[in-house]
């Protein structure tokens, strides 16, 4: 790949590996992708997804391997920094603080963004448009579970990002949830270049414009939502799971 | 980065009931005539900042130190050093000693922060102990086990001195709160909830962590330096753990994670401690009891039961209650 | 060569008892979790219970064994204390020191603030490969070998021991296999005061016995179980390395006895910084965020 090519894409990774002692999580992945474009990843459990999205925002080091964002070498460097630099990610189980109310843990996501009396409009307007306002002033801990992804949410679209990486947003919500989630998604789409981890793939099939398919830390099949349900060899290492 | 708000605004919310409070206070020395007395209220504005610096740090970062008397301490032996071999005026020896408790400071943070729970406690357990160490192993130098004595007072009376601690008390309070209201202050918070929260929005927890225990050992510092010229001798006790473990007392007994809760804690412990003068044979078995007796049935603070009880009757103790 | 023989000696010595006074910290903190500041006074106060009962009944082995008992019931009531408070750590720690402070200021006001010498239960020196060691320090180390074996023995055989292992592993699937999981905690807490004690009636007589050991005796612990982890195997390594550390401090510098522990507790710290799990912790996930 050319050194002008990486610039054009959002992400790019070269060789990734994580080696966990003796095990091979991540085995050499290359990936490349498209600013405001949309990815989705699926795979097996244990096969790697999170790990990859770890190694990514830079809470794992990689044994082996670069990361470019934006066309810069982001291997190596602080989780905090590579949210600053304008990716945001979210967690399987949302990551808020639970002694914070939820306008305060949206405040905290603009903190870095925006300064004085701008925080708190903003504040507002993340939480609408994920849809949580009516619990704007409530702790946090007191707020439904299905609502604590959606604040989550609010909290990385507050750090302004280019790239967003949703692991399992899906999982745990109803499908109604889902739709509202899948039509907040769609939103974001070209706007900002987002890559989603999800195993719902009735809810994630649609959204997405490509599919990887991971398998034992390596990327086992690329490409479009239809031919990745219909593969026969993905279908397999789904063992027994419908695709 | 600046979280600034507007101190002008901040001072018109005040509310009447601590403006008269803090005129009682200035009216103090005129009123007593005591020295003796007086100096217990100089000790007690000691303890409050001692307490203050350590609520930062252990009551909104959530880092719970067991060793904040070695900041104290070595801001305290160092002017006692600097003015008893050198014959240095307090005003010279105080830019030092802060900045050797500055110092402490980083050396302390560096491990601390990486570190959390019980990991964290010996590690902050443990630095006292090594300078202590270091202490009686040059007993000429550091006075072993009796300390430093015949240090030169603060100022040329202890009116003088009444009047600096309160100042420099309040002055503290002042800045702590600032910071506790800001956005710093929400860091802080979000930090002891979780984490990985204040990573994901990009903020630089361990940048936060040292800065926190910069500032929490400087003032930590201020209460040493002003302890050593009160008290006129300084002793290892002054970083010891017994020290470090009143000023977690103070705290609880206030309610951690509240300024002024550790105001209400130190005039409750200094109280105690002079009440309990009168059997002093006793005196500290019953202050260990009492604490025993805290943690066992007053966890969250004797502060949050009194408030609850006077509650029913529509009153609330100064503090929280006052917005302040 | 005379020195380092000398160094070896006394470290395997005084390593093997502190194995064992590691051993109960080990089981308090790996299995029950908690961060217990009284282990130090067991150690101590089963020190002050011989000299007390040694002054009632005149008969040393007897004094000896009531000690240990003694310790241990007090053990139990520590726990029953610390039972109350253990839902946070840091209520532990301010229970734990509370009761520490208490009982040591009970010991400074019926003995006063000077050491006291224990009495040996064996006198006089024997020599060990030209090295000369107190006769007691040997007698402390067999008896600390013995019971460090025989624990070993019990942890790994029978019922408690295994449910002490279940626990420290998972403490929600030890509660679903019907493990009564602060019956075990009690348990580990009355385990680390007896084999404190044993440690204490035998080894004390060789130090200088004052009630604010007890500090010294519970960082030592907590270090030892920092550097050695929870498995006894590393632990008991741990240990004797404490002790060599200790001792060639000593010879090493004049001011060695001095700064012995803090050069021990140093060493821990920088460990400590680039293994913030210890060294023989669980590798923190990527979700500790690691700065």
């Amino acid at each position: 790949m050319k050194e002008n090519e990486i610039k054009k894409k959002t992400l790019t990774t070269k060789g990734l590996t994580k080696h966990f002692g003796g095990l091979v999580a991540i085995d050499g992945i290359n990936i490349e992708t498209e600013e405001g474009s949309i990815t989705g990843i699926i795979g097996p459990n244990g096969s790697g997804k999170t790990t990859f999205f770890n190694l990514i925002t830079g809470y794992l080091k990689p044994t082996n391997g670069n990361v470019f964002f934006k066309g810069r070498d982001i291997t190596g460097i602080k989780p905090h920094d590579i949210v600053n630099m304008g990716m945001a990610r979210t967690f399987q189980v949302p990551q808020c603080c639970k002694a914070l109310t939820v306008r305060e843990n949206i405040r905290l996501g603009c903190l870095r963004r925006y300064s004085g009396e701008e925080i708190e409009e903003k504040s507002r307007h993340f939480a609408k448009i994920v849809g949580i306002d009516q619990f704007y002033d409530v702790m946090t801990e007191n707020v439904p579970i299905g609502y604590l992804r959606k604040i989550e949410i609010a909290m990385a679209l507050a750090t302004n990002p280019k790239l967003i990486l949703l692991d399992e947003p899906f999982s745990g919500l109803t499908d109604l949830e889902c739709e509202e989630l899948s039509a907040l998604i769609r939103e974001l789409y070209l706007k900002v270049t987002l890559i989603v981890i999800d195993h719902k793939l009735k809810h994630l099939m649609p959204i997405v414009e490509r599919v990887l398919v991971f398998n034992q830390g390596k990327i086992f099949f690329e490409g479009l939502p239809d031919e990745t349900s219909k593969n026969p060899d993905v279908q397999k290492i789904y063992i027994g799971g419908e695709v | 980065m600046s979280y600034k708000i507007n101190p002008l605004r901040y001072l018109t919310k005040i509310p009447k009931i601590w403006i008269f409070l803090l005129l009682v206070q200035i009216a103090i020395p005129v009123a007593i005539n005591n020295p003796y007395y007086i100096k217990i209220f100089v000790m007690f504005y000691i303890y409050i900042i001692f307490a203050m610096s350590w609520d930062l740090l252990g009551g909104y970062l959530g880092i719970v130190s067991f060793g904040h008397a070695l900041f104290f301490g070595v801001a305290a032996y160092t002017t006692a050093l600097l003015n008893v071999r050198l014959n240095w005026p307090p005003i010279i020896n105080f830019p030092l000693s802060i900045l050797c408790a500055l110092v402490m400071s980083l050396i302390v943070a560096k491990p601390s922060i990486r570190l959390k729970g019980h990991y964290l406690t010996l590690v902050t357990l443990a630095f006292p102990i090594i300078v202590t160490n270091v202490f009686f192993a040059f007993p000429g130098f550091f006075g072993a086990d009796l300390g430093i004595p015949g240090i030169s007072r603060l100022s040329y009376s202890r009116v003088v001195d009444f009047y600096i601690a309160f100042i420099a008390t309040w002055v503290i309070y002042f800045i702590l709160k600032r910071i506790i209201s800001s956005d710093i202050g929400l860091i802080l918070r979000a930090i002891q909830s979780n984490e990985v929260a204040p990573v994901s929005c990009g903020i630089d927890i361990a940048k936060v962590k040292l800065q926190m225990f910069l500032v929490s050992g400087m003032f930590a510092g201020v209460a040493g330096f002003l302890y050593a010229h009160v008290i006129k001798i300084v002793g290892p006790e002054s970083l010891g753990m017994g020290l470090s473990v009143e000023a977690v007392v103070i705290c609880v007994i206030g309610g951690i994670g509240t300024l002024s809760g550790a105001v209400f804690g130190a005039v409750v412990v200094t109280f105690i401690n002079e009440f309990l003068r009168i059997i002093e044979e006793y005196r500290f078995l019953i202050y260990y009891l009492l604490i025993l007796l805290i943690v066992l049935f007053f966890p969250k603070g004797l502060k949050f039961y009194i408030d609850k009880l006077l509650s029913f009757t529509g009153k609330r103790l100064r503090g929280k209650g006052f917005g302040l | 060569m005379d020195m380092i023989l000398k160094l070896l000696i006394y470290t395997l010595i005084t390593g093997t008892v502190y194995c064992i006074i590691a051993l109960g910290f080990s089981l308090v903190f790996g299995v029950a979790e908690i961060l217990n500041l009284t282990h130090g006074l067991y150690y101590v106060l089963a020190g002050y219970l011989v000299y007390t009962f040694f002054v009632l009944v005149n008969n040393l082995y007897i004094a000896i064994v009531l000690a240990i008992v003694g310790t241990t019931v007090f053990g139990a009531l520590t726990y029953l204390i610390i039972y109350r408070v253990m839902d946070s750590g840091f209520k532990v720690l301010l229970a734990t020191f509370a009761i520490c402070g208490a009982v040591s200021e009970i010991l400074f006001m019926t003995y006063g603030v000077s050491p006291i010498g224990l009495p040996n239960i064996i006198d006089g020196r024997i020599t060990i490969f030209g090295v000369p060691v107190i006769k007691q320090a040997v007698l402390a180390a067999v008896v600390s070998l013995f019971v460090l074996s025989v624990f070993i023995y019990l942890l790994n055989k029978t019922d408690i021991g295994r449910a002490m292992k279940a626990v420290s592993q998972n403490t929600e699937i030890a509660k679903l296999s019907g493990i009564n999981i602060n019956r075990i905690k009690g348990m580990t807490v009355i385990i680390a005061a007896l084999l404190a004690s044993i440690a204490g009636v035998f080894y004390l007589p060789l130090q200088s016995m004052r009630p604010e050991l007890w500090m010294k005796i519970t960082v030592l612990s907590f270090v030892i179980v920092v550097l050695g982890g929870m498995g006894t195997v590393k632990g008991v390594l741990a240990s004797y390395i404490i002790a060599f550390t200790e001792y060639a401090t000593t010879l090493a510098f004049a001011e060695g006895s001095y700064v012995k522990e803090g050069i021990y507790l140093l060493i821990m710290i920088v460990i400590l910084m680039f293994r913030p799990q210890g060294l023989f912790g669980k590798s923190l996930g990527p979700l500790e965020v690691q700065i």
